[in-house]
């Protein structure tokens, strides 16, 4: 069992995302290519149980207690989800370390000051072969200060919104590049305004904005388990050219005009072909942008080419999605910039 | 000229038309068809945003879209048959194909919006409606108004059925039949014109933001009194 074992770190597992080469997905899963295969990482049975370290826990304002309290309330957001069948479970506390191989998956804090760029991660432990979750740890780093309160803190990151998004990634989910950022003066990048809890960059300290689940959240943790009324639900499948020829690595937006929402993905084969699920039947306006408000490697793999000389444009007709089933193939043609 | 050769012609219509002195729709006895065109108004289904969420719990607008059911002109067929005096029930049915057709403005990334983006959609209608004649008649008894409500069952089928959406429509307005000919005896007995001027409500279920919207209609048919 030992030898089928492998463990990748969030941050690193996002690149191996790109590895579908089947477009019939939606949203941005996290798959892993195995010979001329690609498998997605999911649990095979839930709830998935999750243990709370008890080590590294004397962070300033956070109380064992109320990280286990605040990390409880992001698992319920996503288990919360009526399309989805997801579902965690508390197991206890453990005295072990997020990170080690010991069959828990561990929730903890770890003191790791030379990623000062990075909040906390997700690594996993996986079945080469199925694609099966093992065991999924998160770290949140303690370098960074903390906060469990319900209005959030000035100055401080909220546990409860960082978690989310990291039991999206325990959950099997990639990033989403549904959100709008400018460069820092001092390096990195400033988020302006995101649409989703899977983007991959955080919102400045003392902001609770992200502790809910958005449109694009709720299809991706959906389509990998799907439930309820998800099946009701339609999609919308194509290609993305330019000068006719396909693109890799095109955001493509599906808007719907009813409510507003917005779904995306990528273009993520050579054919550059895409597939957004998990969308409200009727008629759906379709938007491609470059992938420019984040570090491609938080999306695809750096050794792939992500074609950004492109304008962003819409298709110029309506597209309609079907209850239970998909709006056939349609080609959005994009100009250089 | 032209124009002077229409005008006769409409003379001769009006000419054939002996005196008429019951009243045009009060007859009890027979049924009545009418054909003609439709249009129907176009229905806004409002504005959205495309919003994403800042750090403060605040929106950032990406793009602006409104959307709506644009106007149509159709046919409409009825089929109406006088129950009471000064009372006739209807059978109604209608075809259009409109679009369904969303605007999308001000987008913080491109100059490429504004755009239209928009797709076809069939729509059919099958319904019934009363009519009351308030017994006002025009043109030395030649013309009679109507008042006229209705449902109907409406039925969309857009992108050429990939999506099949059915809600009601409910109609209410009035409007005038006009009798050009008539004769006792014949497999038709009397031939006229009809002008419809409707309020159209579409239901929530055929709308795109699930609220009722409500879109004016004209009809202008002929009529054939079997």
């Amino acid at each position: 069992m030992t030898d089928r074992r492998a463990r990748a770190a969030a941050a690193m597992i996002a690149a191996l995302a790109l590895a579908h080469a089947d477009p019939a997905h939606a949203y941005l899963k996290f798959g892993v290519r195995l010979g001329n295969q690609t498998v997605t990482l999911k649990w095979a049975q839930v709830p998935v149980r999750y243990f709370v370290s008890t080590s590294n826990q004397n962070v300033p304002g956070v109380s064992l207690d109320a990280f286990q309290a605040a990390v409880g309330r992001a698992f319920a957001t996503w288990q919360a989800v009526p399309t989805a069948s997801v579902a965690y479970q508390f197991a206890g506390f453990t005295a072990g370390l997020p990170d080690e191989d010991d069959g828990m998956s561990t929730l903890g804090f770890r003191n790791r000051p030379e990623l000062d760029r990075v909040l906390a991660q997700t690594d996993f432990l996986f079945d080469r072969a199925t694609g099966a979750l093992i065991e999924s740890d998160i770290f949140f780093n303690s370098a960074f200060s903390w906060s469990v309160a319900e209005a959030g803190e000035s100055g401080r990151f909220d546990l409860q919104s960082v978690a989310l998004h990291e039991i999206g990634h325990l959950s099997g989910l990639g990033h989403s590049a549904l959100g709008e950022t400018e460069p820092r003066e001092t390096g990195g990048r400033r988020v302006i305004a995101s649409e989703a809890v899977m983007f991959p960059i955080a919102f400045a300290a003392g902001s609770i904005a992200a502790r809910t689940l958005k449109a694009d959240d709720i299809a991706g943790i959906s389509d990998l388990y799907p439930d309820g009324d998800f099946a009701q639900l339609g999609s919308i499948s194509g290609r993305i050219t330019r000068n006719g020829q396909p693109l890799f690595g095109a955001h493509v937006v599906a808007f719907d005009p009813a409510n507003g929402s917005m779904v995306a993905n990528f273009t993520l084969n050579e054919q550059g072909q895409f597939s957004i699920a998990g969308l409200s039947p009727g008629p759906h306006v379709l938007r491609v942008e470059p992938l420019d408000d984040a570090d491609l490697d938080s999306f695809f793999e750096s050794t792939r080419s992500v074609d950004l000389d492109f304008r962003v444009t819409y298709l110029d007709r309506a597209v309609i999605v079907p209850r239970r089933g998909d709006s056939g193939s349609v080609t959005i043609e994009v100009a250089r910039k | 000229m032209k124009r002077l050769a229409a005008g006769s012609c409409i003379s001769l219509i009006l000419g054939v038309a002996p005196a008429y002195g019951q009243a045009a729709s009060s007859d009890p006895r027979r049924v009545e068809v009418s054909a003609g065109v439709e249009w129907q108004g176009r229905t806004s289904f409002g504005s959205r945003d495309a919003n994403e969420t800042t750090g403060s719990g605040g929106t950032f607008r990406l793009f602006s879209a409104a959307s709506e059911l644009t106007s149509v002109s159709g046919f409409a067929v009825r089929v109406s048959m006088p129950l009471i005096r000064r009372i006739a029930v209807e059978a109604t049915g209608r075809y259009s194909t409109p679009d369904i057709s969303t605007r999308v403005t001000s987008d913080v990334e491109t100059s490429n919006a504004p755009i239209t983006a928009a797709v076809h959609v069939k729509q059919f209608a099958l319904g019934g409606a009363a009519l009351w004649y308030p017994g006002v008649s025009l043109f030395g008894s030649r013309a009679m108004v109507f008042v006229r409500a209705g449902a109907a069952f409406d039925r969309r089928l857009e992108d050429d059925g990939t999506r099949v959406v059915d809600g009601t429509l409910i109609e209410a307005g009035g409007g005038l039949k006009y009798l050009l000919g008539s004769r006792r005896t014949g497999w038709w007995r009397a031939l006229g014109a009809r002008a419809d001027i409707l309020a159209l409500a579409r239901g929530a279920a055929a709308s795109l933001d699930g609220r009722t919207h409500i879109s004016p209609a004209l009809g202008a048919s002929m009529f054939v009194r079997f």
